[in-house]
């Protein structure tokens, strides 16, 4: 159920915004720019993965290779004239 | 949140009640059209033409158009062209059928590995193959196709029915007597054909025959009368998909095998009360 | 009245003929019975009467107002059918599928006229019941209610027979009789030369061309009868 609510978040994004959500997946980074979550489907062969920000200093994104969960609210962000969506995380678990 | 709870909360997304009318609607169409291949001798036809089907996936998936734009047109070609090959003896239903799916399905994988700039191959070929979560994430020309196609299958099969019995029971009777069996045979090809390539969202490739075998074998064993077999199978196709879709979302599991599963069980219990009938019979 | 003629008929598959230059003509009420090895085309030439082979050389000519649709057939029954999961009526009631044209239900006198076949056939204990639970016999009369659904006065039957006790014979001969006598033309391919000298008005042998055509009586006085008699003894 995840893995299909992710793909239809991206796929329409305006029944989406501002729905707040909890997802279970990793946490990851490339260096610096930015952070996402991600994780697979039921049969482990199918990707998803998301934009995740922070924008409460006190939170700090957790280190840990295991699954995580993650509390937040569904957002987007124009740059350069390109929308980009990612959830707001209020919380990790 | 309890179960129920739970299905209320899912209801409440879009996508899963695309999923729920579109299951309904393809596990109808199988249930009815599964009768007449499962009698036609025709099981593993939906094997076949889902593998073609796949081979049209990966060629669309290099060249980057929309998957339905090249499988429908491939795949309803492919089935009139094996039911009229079929029917002139040339080749047999069993052979032509291993011929076309497995060389559709190697090919497929061989060009999509080459030629395809996806980042995740594997993905989106597992994904074509056992449905994983197609089902779950359509767009909305895929539920319109469904509804659309749907409403034609139902209406061809509701209003020629005494004709498509009389083609099905005896094609040499029929053509005696003075019907284009040429015509249906055509007709229930490309409906095979439609069907197959909508069924793939819902199970994958590798399980649609179940799809269209199962239920149509459960009727068999339990009814003596050709519309209540089909009228069953119909049934029972559509409670067992929504079931597996439902089973799917609350346990996370795979939504074709799931819905095979329960189609393998009803299967199983539809048998056993064909024996414990016969039982009574003797006794 | 001449309802059908084939002149010169060559009957095969795939260009191969089986059977060369056959000439024979079936009148308004004769009963005409087809025999001959196995092998020799007796089943193609009935296929090819009906338009569902092509043949080789020659014509095959109905008379200009005949239906084609008022044909009643009986094939030799395939293995699957002996299977298919269907009640009696809606096997028989199949009959009328060609007269319905693109009316989807079967209407009151289709009905009527199935009830009566049913009667006449004496097929009423069994008529609710499933095809495929059947005897032989049985089906094989179902599949005869069928083509008289068809037809009102031309029946084609292949080896209608075929499988059938000794006693059930007897009895579908009877009935075929007594069908022929009300005036319904009849084609049949037949190995029972007895019962076949009992009730046909002509016959047609064949093998590898066109042995013998003519009255039965004629067929009686040639020599072929022993012939046919000691060929089937052997």
């Amino acid at each position: 159920m995840q893995y299909s609510t992710i793909i239809n978040m991206q796929n329409t994004p305006s029944k989406y915004i501002n729905k707040t959500f909890k997802i279970r997946g990793r946490v990851g980074s490339n260096g610096s720019a930015y952070h996402y979550m991600s994780g697979t489907d039921a049969t482990n062969c199918c990707n998803w993965s998301i934009e995740i920000r922070v924008v409460d200093s006190s939170i700090s994104y957790p280190s840990t290779t295991n699954n995580v969960i993650a509390l937040g609210t569904y957002k987007s962000s124009k740059v350069n004239g390109r929308t980009s969506y990612y959830i707001q995380v209020s919380d990790f678990m | 949140m309890n179960i129920f709870e739970k299905i209320g909360y899912y209801l409440g997304f879009d996508f899963v009640i695309n999923a729920l009318i579109v299951g309904v609607l393809i596990s109808l169409c199988c249930g009815i059209l599964g009768v007449f291949l499962v009698l036609k001798r025709y099981s593993m036809i939906g094997d076949g033409l889902s593998h073609v089907a796949f081979g049209a996936t990966s060629i669309a998936m290099i060249v980057g158009i929309a998957d339905m734009y090249l499988m429908l047109p491939i795949t309803i070609v492919v089935a009139i062209l094996l039911i009229r090959m079929t029917n002139r003896g040339k080749v047999k239903n069993d052979s032509a059928i291993a011929m076309l799916s497995v060389g559709a399905l190697a090919i497929g994988y061989l060009l999509v590995n080459i030629f395809s700039s996806s980042a995740n191959i594997s993905s989106d070929v597992c994904s074509t193959l056992f449905g994983s979560t197609s089902i779950l994430t359509l767009s909305s020309l895929d539920v319109w196709l469904s509804i659309v196609l749907t409403i034609f299958v139902l209406a061809y099969f509701i209003l020629f029915h005494n004709k498509i019995f009389a083609v099905t029971f005896d094609e040499s009777f029929a053509k005696a007597s003075g019907t284009k069996t040429s015509i249906y045979n055509n007709i229930m090809a490309v409906i095979v054909g439609i069907i197959i390539v909508l069924a793939m969202k819902l199970v994958g490739s590798l399980l649609i025959s179940a799809l269209i075998v199962f239920p149509a074998l459960s009727a068999i064993r339990l009814f003596k009368s050709y519309k209540l077999v089909i009228i069953f199978a119909s049934i029972v196709s559509v409670v067992n998909s929504i079931l597996g879709i439902f089973i799917s979302m609350l346990w996370g599991t795979p939504v074709g095998a799931t819905i095979v599963a329960i189609d393998i069980f009803v299967y199983v219990i539809c048998w056993c009360i064909e024996i414990i009938k016969q039982e009574i019979k003797k006794a | 009245m001449k309802i059908l003629e084939c002149k010169k008929l060559s009957i095969g598959y795939n260009e191969k003929a089986i059977c060369k230059d056959i000439n024979f003509e079936v009148n308004s009420g004769d009963c005409l019975c087809i025999i001959g090895e196995n092998g020799s085309g007796k089943s193609t030439l009935l296929k090819t009467i009906l338009g569902l082979n092509k043949q080789i050389s020659g014509k095959v000519i109905f008379e200009k107002t005949f239906n084609k649709k008022n044909i009643g057939y009986l094939p030799q029954q395939s293995e699957f059918q002996k299977d298919f999961p269907a009640t009696v009526k809606e096997v028989i009631l199949s009959g009328f599928v060609n007269k319905m044209g693109f009316r989807p239900f079967y209407n009151k006198i289709e009905k009527q006229k199935a009830n009566e076949i049913i009667n006449f056939l004496g097929i009423n204990d069994y008529q609710k019941k499933s095809y495929r639970d059947l005897s032989g016999g049985q089906q094989q009369r179902v599949l005869l209610a069928r083509a008289l659904c068809a037809t009102d006065n031309f029946l084609v039957l292949d080896e209608p027979t075929n499988g059938l006790d000794a006693r059930a014979i007897k009895k579908f001969y009877d009935l075929i009789f007594t069908l022929n006598q009300k005036g319904m033309t009849i084609i049949m391919i037949s190995h029972d030369i007895e019962k076949v000298l009992n009730c046909a008005s002509h016959i047609l042998y064949l093998k590898d061309t066109l042995v013998f055509y003519g009255s039965k009586e004629e067929f009686i006085q040639s020599k072929l009868v022993q012939n046919f008699r000691s060929e089937a003894e052997n």
